[in-house]
């Protein structure tokens, strides 16, 4: 792990966290660690996911029936909790993705153009 | 949602299989593996960390919090046992109370039939205005507003065709009461039986408790008789001896076999009537009554029941019953308007009985629920005060970082503790008060209901329970918690007297004091009640008077010879030792029924109306001690004579000499040509009849040996020089020693048939006074913790005011006047309320108007001086305060 990285890091803002898990699961069911790497990795690094707030997220989200866990095995042959996406989550992904969209769009025409770059 | 929550080990292996997954990923990029291993450690962070998190965040929290509330509130009412037991006793009482009235309303008007499918169960009624001319028997109620006649009687015919014609219909089943008598093990009794169609019991999807029930195949002529009975009947007569199935015995006479018993639950479809046995219909040609007849198309006597079928329309049964009906009228009376038809939802069973019971219900419920009421003031009262002593403890919990919500919800755990307890032991006390209840009520009247405490009544009582423990807890914990810290930590005992928790605690008892008037007040009426009663003059001489029934008739005695063994009976019973004399009646006194006939006085004041009548032996008259008080008693040999009472010549009889005046009984029109007129021999003095509460009507006492018909069934009243009730056997010999066949029924005293014949305002004035008391002494309780509580708060105040020199008795009735003036604030409001609600009772009254004087004031003066008498103590302990002591404790 680089200490360049780590400072380039961005800290999650509140909520966001849920957006990015429901995201990854579009993919297909996953396990904890799967989907923290899988954020990481489309995020080239720049979001690590603390694990103290990840495993509290999805059991957030599977008391709203969003996701649902299943114990399974790993690719690599160890016991997991595989999250999956259900349909009323997918909608949930949905609308929260357009708000999201819409806050950035809203947020970038404040900060006004060239400070976006920084 | 809330159980499906994870346990801690599941997350503990989750969180392992990550850091594992997560090494294997390192390793597959190239560390080694111990140095992955700690990678994925460091990785994850706080592995603790984020276990506590989960735990938060789970809800099993939630479980673990009640739990420490449940302690916590479990210590709190130990260390305070005197609190403890005035709340749960209390309580306990009031839930008790519900819960047994709930048992008996539950199964004399809530509880649907234990049978298949009720609500499919129809009960087929028939209306018509005004007057008809169909010789019907069965409940009828004339609707005194619309004049409509409702009945629920057909003809036997008419049912048969019922079955073929109504598709809408399926298991059209009939049914029709009869008394009999029984005899079995040696003695014959009166017992209510049932002749049933064949398909009853399958129709209706009644089960059998043992043997069999009857089948369509009994309810044929030829067919061996078959009888099947009720638990009741099984348990009273036949000790719940399972040899009873295959056994035979005599139904007016005729050999029946048994064949099964009834679970207990069914007592027919027409619930809180007493019934003994059914058999099937085709045994009517036998043993029923000449007007019961299976093939007349105008003895309309059968009771019919059926199911609707899913779907089918109600109002298209209904067109093809009326259509049906007409036919079977067509045979008889062609110029007849055929009635309407109406179907009546049928789960609950049928009868005017559950209604007129719950008149009745309906008081003792509003008293229950007044005392359960009483009782949860009474414990938001004491909470509140309570509250109030444990403020600096909730303050100190709140500065501390205690949630208010986690604070309340401590309090209102509390409180449903104590109601959870009170329910427990309310539990174990509904149970003799519901024994009392029925026993109390089945004296008035023969109930044949299943009323038991059973798992609807556990959940009536949680339910009371529950509502209680929110209703009292959980304002007094609302309050608890608003409190401003800063003066409650550094408050002293020094308080200021009218603080809001303060007033409301006077609300409350004040609203107590007002609702243990109602009570009082009902009580008072009720027993004024009594007293008038008791102190009515019944015309005849009740002590020392034993009395039993009988009917000959159904042990195959007619005409002549009827009367022949009524004489034999009345000289054998006289002439046991111990016996003055002997008198029968068709009716008996007080028992709440009459007969009645049309008289027609020729030259009368009154020309027609009707009278009472009573067909009794020339010994009626002397053995009651209603004296003659003009011309002479009937002779045992009279015809076409009467002796009338005062009202009688009061209202038909010319002003001349009434001895050798002439009616005739019947329609109340004149004569038929060739009818014998009644002569008036003697005038008796105005006595009781049909009940204490009767008004004194006219009645004509006439020998029962001139009566065309035999008489319906007899009383005997035996006048005794011993103790009546010491030669009870001797009677029951003397009868058996004639005839084993002929029924001795009801033996008991005169007296107490009175007894039973006030049973109701017996009730009534026994369950409110007591009921009443209690609530007064709740509502002393109120009032006394919050005086007590008040003068201990003041200790300093009340020790500066001696110091400076008040009088003891100055300061002792300060306090006694606050304590009045709550007092006289509940006074305020329940006697305007009694007044307003008393008129709701006044069918019960007698002689005693609802607002009547005399009883609000008992009631106001006796809730006073309790109340004076509750807050006296705290008075006396106030004027006793040391001002020293209470100037050295600040």
């Amino acid at each position: 792990m680089a200490t360049q990285a780590e400072n380039d890091r961005i800290v999650l803002l509140q909520g966001t966290l849920d957006l990015l898990i429901l995201r990854t699961l579009v993919f297909g069911p996953q396990h904890g660690q799967g989907i923290a790497r899988a954020i990481r990795h489309s995020s080239e690094d720049s979001l690590l996911v603390d694990h103290g707030s990840l495993y509290p997220a999805l059991q957030r989200l599977e008391e709203q029936g969003w996701i649902k866990a299943k114990w399974g095995t790993s690719k690599n042959n160890r016991k997991a909790r595989f999250y999956t996406l259900t349909a009323k989550g997918r909608r949930q992904l949905s609308s929260e993705t357009s708000q999201w969209r819409r806050l950035v769009a809203a947020i970038g025409r404040v900060l006004g153009p060239g400070e976006a770059g920084g | 949602m809330f159980w499906r929550k994870r346990k801690q080990s599941d997350f503990q292996a989750e969180i392992q299989s990550h850091i594992e997954l997560e090494a294997d990923d390192l390793t597959e990029e190239g560390s080694a593996l111990a140095e992955a291993k700690q990678n994925a450690r460091r990785e994850f962070g706080n592995v603790g960390q984020a276990e506590e998190r989960f735990y938060e965040s789970n809800r099993w929290i939630w479980l673990e919090q009640l739990g420490q509330d449940l302690r916590y509130g479990l210590r709190t009412l130990r260390h305070n046992p005197g609190f403890t037991s005035v709340a749960v006793l209390s309580l306990a009482l009031g839930i008790g109370a519900n819960t047994a009235v709930f048992s008996l309303v539950d199964a004399v008007v809530l509880k649907s039939l234990p049978v298949r499918a009720p609500n499919e169960l129809r009960v087929l009624q028939w209306v018509r205005q005004g007057d008809d001319q169909i010789n019907h028997s069965g409940y009828n109620t004339d609707d005194a507003q619309t004049g409509q006649r409702v009945s629920g009687s057909f003809s036997y015919s008419a049912y048969k065709m019922f079955r073929q014609n109504v598709p809408q219909l399926s298991d059209v089943v009939a049914y029709a009461w009869n008394e009999f008598t029984v005899t079995a093990n040696g003695a014959s009794e009166i017992a209510y039986g049932q002749f049933v169609s064949g398909d009853y019991f399958v129709g209706l999807g009644a089960q059998p408790f043992i043997g069999r029930p009857l089948l369509p195949d009994d309810d044929a002529p030829g067919r061996p008789r078959a009888a099947v009975l009720t638990y009741r009947y099984w348990e009273t007569r036949f000790g719940l001896d399972p040899g009873v199935i295959g056994k035979e015995i005599l139904v007016n006479r005729v050999p029946v076999t048994v064949v099964g018993v009834m679970q207990p639950a069914f007592q027919g479809v027409y619930p809180g009537r007493s019934l003994d046995f059914f058999v099937p219909m085709a045994m009517d040609a036998e043993v029923g009554p000449r007007w019961y007849s299976l093939t007349e198309p105008d003895s309309w006597w059968v009771q019919v029941f059926g199911r609707l079928r899913p779907g089918a329309s109600e109002r298209a049964a209904e067109a093809a019953l009326q259509a049906t009906l007409g036919h079977a009228n067509e045979a008889f009376a062609p110029n007849w308007k055929t009635p309407a038809v109406l179907l009546r939802p049928g789960a609950r069973g049928v009868g005017n009985l559950r209604a007129r019971s719950f008149d009745t219900l309906r008081i003792v419920i509003c008293v229950v629920a007044l005392v359960l009421l009483i009782a949860c003031l009474n414990l938001a009262n004491l909470l509140v005060a309570r509250s109030a002593a444990r403020r600096r403890e909730i303050a100190v919990r709140l500065s501390i970082g205690a949630g208010t919500g986690r604070l309340i919800r401590q309090l209102v755990t509390e409180s449903l503790l104590l109601a959870g307890a009170g329910g427990a032991v309310g539990l174990l006390i509904a149970y003799p008060l519901l024994t009392i209840l029925l026993r109390l009520i089945s004296r008035s009247e023969a109930l044949g209901i299943d009323a038991r405490i059973d798992i609807r009544a556990l959940g009536f009582t949680i339910g009371a329970s529950l509502l209680a423990g929110l209703l009292f807890g959980t304002l007094p914990a609302w309050r608890a918690t608003r409190v401003s810290l800063t003066p409650a930590l550094k408050e002293g005992t020094l308080g200021a007297t009218g603080s809001p928790r303060q007033r409301l605690n006077r609300v409350l008892v004040s609203a107590q004091v007002a609702l243990s008037l109602l009570l009082l007040v009902g009580a008072a009426l009720f027993l004024r009640t009594l007293m008038q009663l008791s102190a009515v003059d019944l015309g005849f001489q009740a002590e020392r008077l034993l009395t039993f029934g009988t009917d000959a008739k159904q042990s195959g005695y007619h005409g002549q010879r009827l009367i022949d063994v009524y004489t034999r009976l009345e000289r054998k019973i006289a002439a046991i030792p111990g016996v003055e004399s002997v008198a029968l009646s068709e009716e008996g006194l007080m028992q709440n029924s009459e007969s009645d006939a049309g008289v027609y006085v020729p030259g009368g004041k009154l020309q027609q109306n009707s009278s009472m009548l009573l067909y009794c032996s020339a010994s009626f008259l002397p053995t009651m001690r209603i004296p003659i008080l003009l011309g002479r008693n009937f002779a045992a040999a009279d015809e076409h004579v009467a002796v009338v009472n005062q009202r009688f010549v009061d209202q038909f009889l010319s002003n001349a000499n009434p001895i050798g005046q002439q009616f005739y009984l019947g329609d109340g029109k004149p004569p038929k040509p060739g009818q014998e007129p009644i002569r008036v021999v003697g005038v008796a003095r105005n006595a009781h009849y049909t009940g204490v509460r009767e008004d004194l009507g006219s009645i004509a006492y006439i020998p029962y040996t001139s009566q065309k018909e035999d008489p319906y069934h007899m009383t005997f009243a035996i006048r005794t020089v011993l103790p009546p009730l010491s030669i009870a056997n001797a009677v029951r010999r003397a009868v058996a020693e004639i005839d084993s066949a002929i029924p001795v029924a009801d033996v008991k005293t005169e007296e107490q048939q009175i007894a039973e014949n006030i049973g109701k305002e017996r009730l009534f004035a026994g369950l409110v006074s007591a009921f009443g008391v209690v609530a007064a002494l709740l509502a002393a309780i109120g009032l006394y913790g919050v005086m007590a509580y008040s003068v201990a708060r003041r200790t300093v105040e009340l020790g500066i005011r001696l110091a400076l020199g008040a009088h003891r008795g100055n300061v002792q009735w300060m306090v006694l006047r606050q304590s009045l003036w709550v007092v006289f604030f509940g006074l305020a409001v329940g006697i305007p309320a009694a007044l307003a609600l008393t008129h709701l009772i006044e069918k019960t009254l007698f002689g005693v108007k609802p607002t009547d004087t005399v009883s609000f004031v008992a009631a106001a003066v006796l809730m006073a001086i309790v109340g004076a008498i509750a807050a006296w103590i705290p008075a006396r302990r106030a004027s006793r305060v040391d001002p020293i002591t209470a100037l050295r404790c600040e």
